[in-house]
């Protein structure tokens, strides 16, 4: 079942672009296994296709995006649409799904993009419609944009609206938000943030929360950027929405009949059993600098699923913040969906120390002719690896039979009237470059800490700054006061879980 | 897409004016992209009209009178502007001048005999008398916009055009093109009277700020006497190798077009002099670098109208002092390729511009932005490949070392912009709202008494209006400045909380101390989950 995928603002359409190209790109396979054969086999391993969920083919094979751009200014929709380098991109956007909206731009004022002109409302769902009808049936959307700015923020909420109104009896509304460093950017960024929540809280399904502010934070720490730009900070957000958003099944059974994969609206469907408790939050193991990548060894017990969950309860999303001590879970959790991906099915060089691959693929290369003793590498096919590497890898490595019950209940505190409170699916296609990688997305009182930065726009809603801004667009000091209340509600749900 | 109308009334502002114009016309040109173009039968490679050029710019096909899209060859650039004065002389030089190119004579409205240095002559008998022929010259230049932003004023508050006629035609554009900003960079007087040859000139700027206070979105003030310190201190540092004064030479389309006419015709203001080109020339660098986001790509592109969301918390209070790093054309941040480090020069920019010395308003006694109660700012970095994170761990600091106010310890608002400005690799512009501007207020208030105490002067005025303007006016700058005192202590609980206390003029970054301006952001803040 086809996803559509809405990006509002400049964010949105940065961020879209990167979660899309994350999910069309091509399994790596783990770099160990990058023998001389494979690396000259590489072209005769079949590539998966890029999830059809979130894309459909042209009769020439190109993979298009089912997508609808939308913002107040060009310049960032046309990098979209036109890359710079066309033949890196591993997929493309229709031309005709990009909406401009030529009015003045939304001023960092939520209130002005939210009560943009209907003509412009009405353009934008046309494009949606006429993408919609590509396909029988959309159960699902995902919206992309910010809270910071105007236009993501404001118009992001008013398609959202839009969207509810049109087809929330049929569609479940996916919200990705990204919330903006505490730092600056944007002045009112506060304001606008607690309009964009609340107003998400009454027409989304689902709103799934990603920090700029910790996105930076793991490039720096963990990838080991010095000075992290916009790029890193999308390319780091798009792999672990990615990771959680693409395809990915229940069983091996299902793999083998791709139309099992788990679809957006069942993501949303188990995360948010309950229309009060609407916000996620997500983490993915690991986040490593490229170059370590091929030197990393780890196991799916200890080395991804005991770390996710230690994350987890540490109530922390990054690998380098855990706090080893903790051993039982504070808060209590409504729903955890754990995804996990990787050895794609290729034997590793076991035996070889792991200092040494370099050189040893080295002098392979050189001495081309030795390649015929290594063990020629099965195709990454869709059948498991286990006949295949069976006495090679250890028992644990098998993605399908991770245990994964750290995260059941009662090894987790949930709620009591969640039946269903965890679920994970698998692949064993590999995530691009990384040999085993694990996301969870979770809907907890994690988001807790988040809803507290609503007490920054109420210490400047005592002061009455800036209201008069949006006053002038129909956003008052009662629009305000609603928006607080509504959050302050959804802040004493969140903090009565664990009691 | 988002184009500007600029609106330069009297000398002072259509001098400025003209240093603006050649300077855009020269960024567009350093920044201009070719294509292949197939029409009159040949192939030809031409200039393209692009759209961060259409900001400022309309292209016009002159054989059909026909408006060309972006993105369609350069024929014709004419300027988004309405030039404005009510005397003939400087109107008529720049239609003369090398910039004649760049308007029709259907852009000017003049007069000849002046409004003679009295606000109310240029307020209320210009104003009623040309306010048509004013709203109907707005109306040929707003029409031709796909969506037009806002509107550049420019002006000097002391004489009596740009003054009186200036803000009466912000009274006008704001009744008429509602929900359009109005941006207005008005040069104030010399504060102490120094060098101030208008005897009428306190009188003059207190009306006109009166109106500014109702009836603009933002303003830039500017101090005269400021200005001409920092140009003797460029002229001096830029010796002979010349700042911006010679990108007034060239013909003006022809720059953009590539290929440069040799119509060096140097300093060809006449009379105007070097000092005053330099003069001119800062204002139109804080012009142009106050739109480079807006027109050109970066990490962080900021809308002129953006810059009015974030900065302006209160209506009345949209008073945004500018400052520019760094300021002499050639210093060491120009040769940032020898070796220094992003996160050194971003540090020494940000010092530079917070220091008094870059102010273009002058500040009082002890008054520096970091024993001031400052409302918001806005930082607007330009130059390629200079990283957010920099930025933002700079932010971070000033952030402490400033007196923020409680509701909005956040205030400041960055721009991103990758084009580099004319004379620098990568330069560096505030805005701040803050108590500063009263060190601009203050001594024109004083100045005003004196003169007002003894109503000398009043009955010039009082034969165009009422003599209850002075009073009204006057009252509401006082208003103004106090508003201004008491801002930081709005809202619940009150109370100026800034990180540090207030720690005098010296500096407090030491820029070779190198690396540990990444720490600085991260290191305090508290740590959110996802």
């Amino acid at each position: 079942m086809p996803t559509l995928t809405i990006q509002v603002g400049q964010c949105g359409n940065q961020l879209g672009s990167s979660i899309l190209s994350s999910l069309a790109s091509p399994s790596v396979p783990s770099p160990s296994s990058l023998t001389p054969t494979s690396l000259s086999s590489s072209a005769s391993i079949p590539v998966p296709p890029p999830p059809s969920q979130f894309f459909r083919q042209t009769q020439r094979g190109t993979n298009v995006a089912r997508a609808v751009l939308v913002d107040t200014e060009p310049k960032v929709v046309e990098r979209c649409l036109n890359p710079l380098d066309p033949s890196a991109a591993n997929f493309r956007y229709s031309q005709n799904n990009s909406c401009i909206i030529g009015a003045g731009g939304a001023a960092n004022n939520w209130a002005r993009g939210y009560s943009s002109p209907e003509s412009v409302l009405t353009s934008t769902m046309e494009k949606v419609q006429s993408e919609l009808e590509k396909s029988d049936y959309t159960p699902a959307v995902h919206i992309l944009h910010s809270c910071a700015g105007g236009t993501g923020s404001g118009l992001g909420c008013a398609l959202t609206r839009e969207y509810n109104d049109e087809h929330g009896s049929k569609a479940l509304i996916f919200n990705t938000i990204i919330t903006p460093f505490e730092t600056g950017e944007v002045i009112v960024q506060d304001y606008n943030a607690a309009l964009t929540l609340s107003s998400l809280n009454d027409f989304s399904d689902g709103v799934l929360c990603i920090e700029n502010e910790v996105a930076s934070r793991a490039c720096k720490k963990l990838l080991k950027i010095e000075h992290p730009g916009v790029k890193d900070l999308n390319g780091l957000i798009g792999d672990s929405v990615a990771s959680i958003i693409g395809d990915s099944y229940t069983d091996l059974q299902s793999f083998n009949n791709a139309a099992n994969a788990m679809q957006m609206d069942d993501i949303l469907r188990h995360m948010v059993p309950n229309s009060y408790y609407k916000m996620m939050s997500l983490r993915m193991v690991p986040m490593m600098p490229e170059r370590s990548v091929e030197f990393t060894r780890d196991t799916w017990e200890s080395g991804v699923v005991k770390r996710l969950k230690q994350m987890h309860r540490c109530g922390t999303s990054l690998e380098c913040d855990i706090n080893w001590r903790k051993e039982e879970d504070v808060g209590a959790s409504i729903s955890n969906f754990l995804v996990l991906r990787g050895d794609g099915g290729l034997p590793r060089m076991g035996d070889e120390k792991r200092t040494g691959i370099l050189d040893l693929e080295r002098r392979r290369r050189a001495t081309d002719n030795s390649t015929a003793a290594l063990p020629t590498p099965p195709p990454n096919s869709k059948t498991p690896p286990k006949a295949a590497s069976a006495k090679k890898l250890p028992p644990t490595s098998d993605v399908w039979s991770v245990d994964c019950s750290s995260f059941s209940s009662p090894n987790t505190n949930y709620v009591d009237w969640n039946n269903d409170p965890f679920k994970v699916t698998r692949s064993h296609v590999n995530f691009k470059r990384y040999e085993k990688m694990g996301g969870l997305l979770t809907n907890s009182d994690s988001c807790l800490k988040l809803l507290e930065r609503v007490d920054n726009a109420k210490v400047k809603f005592d002061a009455r700054a800036y209201v008069h801004q949006y006053e002038a667009y129909g956003v008052g000091v009662d629009e305000f006061e609603a928006a607080f209340l509504n959050l302050d509600e959804t802040r004493a749900r969140y903090r009565n879980l664990s009691k | 897409m988002r184009e500007i109308v600029t609106i330069q009334v009297g000398q002072c502002g259509n001098q400025i004016g003209r240093s603006f114009w050649s300077r855009a016309l020269h960024e567009h040109a350093a920044n201009s992209t070719y294509a292949e173009f197939t029409d009159d039968g040949g192939d030809r490679t031409g200039a393209v009209f692009s759209e961060s050029m259409s900001t400022f710019f309309r292209n016009v096909d002159m054989t059909t009178k026909g408006e060309m899209a972006p993105g369609s060859e350069i024929r014709d650039l004419k300027a988004r502007a309405c030039l404005i004065d009510m005397e003939d002389g400087v109107l008529s030089e720049t239609m003369r001048g090398p910039l004649k190119d760049l308007f029709t004579s259907a852009q000017v409205m003049s007069d000849v005999s002046g409004a003679g240095n009295n606000w109310a002559h240029g307020f209320y008998e210009y104003g009623g008398q040309y306010g048509d022929q004013f709203l109907e010259l707005v109306r040929s230049q707003a029409e031709p916009c796909d969506s037009l932003q806002s509107f550049f004023l420019m002006h000097s508050l002391g004489g009596g055009t740009g003054s009186g006629l200036g803000t009466k035609l912000l009274e006008l554009l704001k009744d008429n093109y509602d929900g359009i900003y109005r941006f207005a960079t008005s040069v104030l007087p010399s504060s102490s009277g120094e060098g101030d040859d208008v005897i009428t000139s306190p009188y003059n700027s207190v009306l006109a700020l009166n109106q500014l206070t109702e009836h603009a979105d933002a303003v830039l003030p500017i101090d005269n006497a400021r200005l001409s310190q920092l140009s003797t201190r460029i002229s001096k540092g830029a010796g002979s190798g010349g700042g911006g004064g010679d990108h007034a030479a060239g013909n003006a389309s022809a720059a953009v077009k590539g290929k440069k006419k040799k119509s060096a015709r140097k300093r060809s203001e006449g009379g105007a002099g070097g000092g005053f080109d330099e003069m001119n020339n800062v204002v139109a660098r804080l012009l142009t670098d106050l739109t480079a986001s807006m027109r050109f790509a970066g990490d962080l592109n900021t809308d002129l109208n953006e810059i009015t969301t974030n900065l302006v918390p209160f209506p009345r209070m949209h008073y945004l002092c500018p400052s520019l790093a760094p300021m002499g054309p050639t210093t060491h941040h120009a040769h940032r390729s020898n070796g220094m480090n992003s996160s050194v020069l971003v540090k020494s920019l940000f010092r530079d511009c917070f220091s008094p010395e870059s102010s273009l308003i002058s500040l009082g006694e002890g008054c520096n932005i970091r024993n001031s109660s400052v409302l918001a700012c806005g930082v607007f970095v330009r130059g390629k490949g200079i990283p957010i994170s920099d930025v933002n761990s700079n932010v971070a600091r000033l952030q402490s070392e400033l007196r923020m106010p409680r509701w909005n310890r956040e205030g400041f608002k960055i721009g991103l912009c990758d084009v580099n400005g004319l004379d620098h690799q990568s330069s560096i512009m505030s805005l701040c709202n803050s108590e500063i501007i009263n060190s601009v207020f203050e001594p024109l208030t004083e100045r005003f008494y004196k003169l007002y105490r003894r109503k000398a002067n009043v009955h010039h005025y009082t034969q165009f209006c009422d003599g209850g303007i002075f009073d009204e006016a006057i009252g509401n700058l006082e208003d103004l400045i106090e508003e201004y005192k008491g801002a930081g202590m709005r809202g619940s609980g009150g109370g100026v909380e800034g990180g540090l206390p207030p720690r005098g003029d010296e500096l407090i970054w030491d820029v070779n101390e190198s690396g540990g301006a990444g720490a600085g952001a991260g290191g305090k803040r508290r740590e959110v989950a996802f």
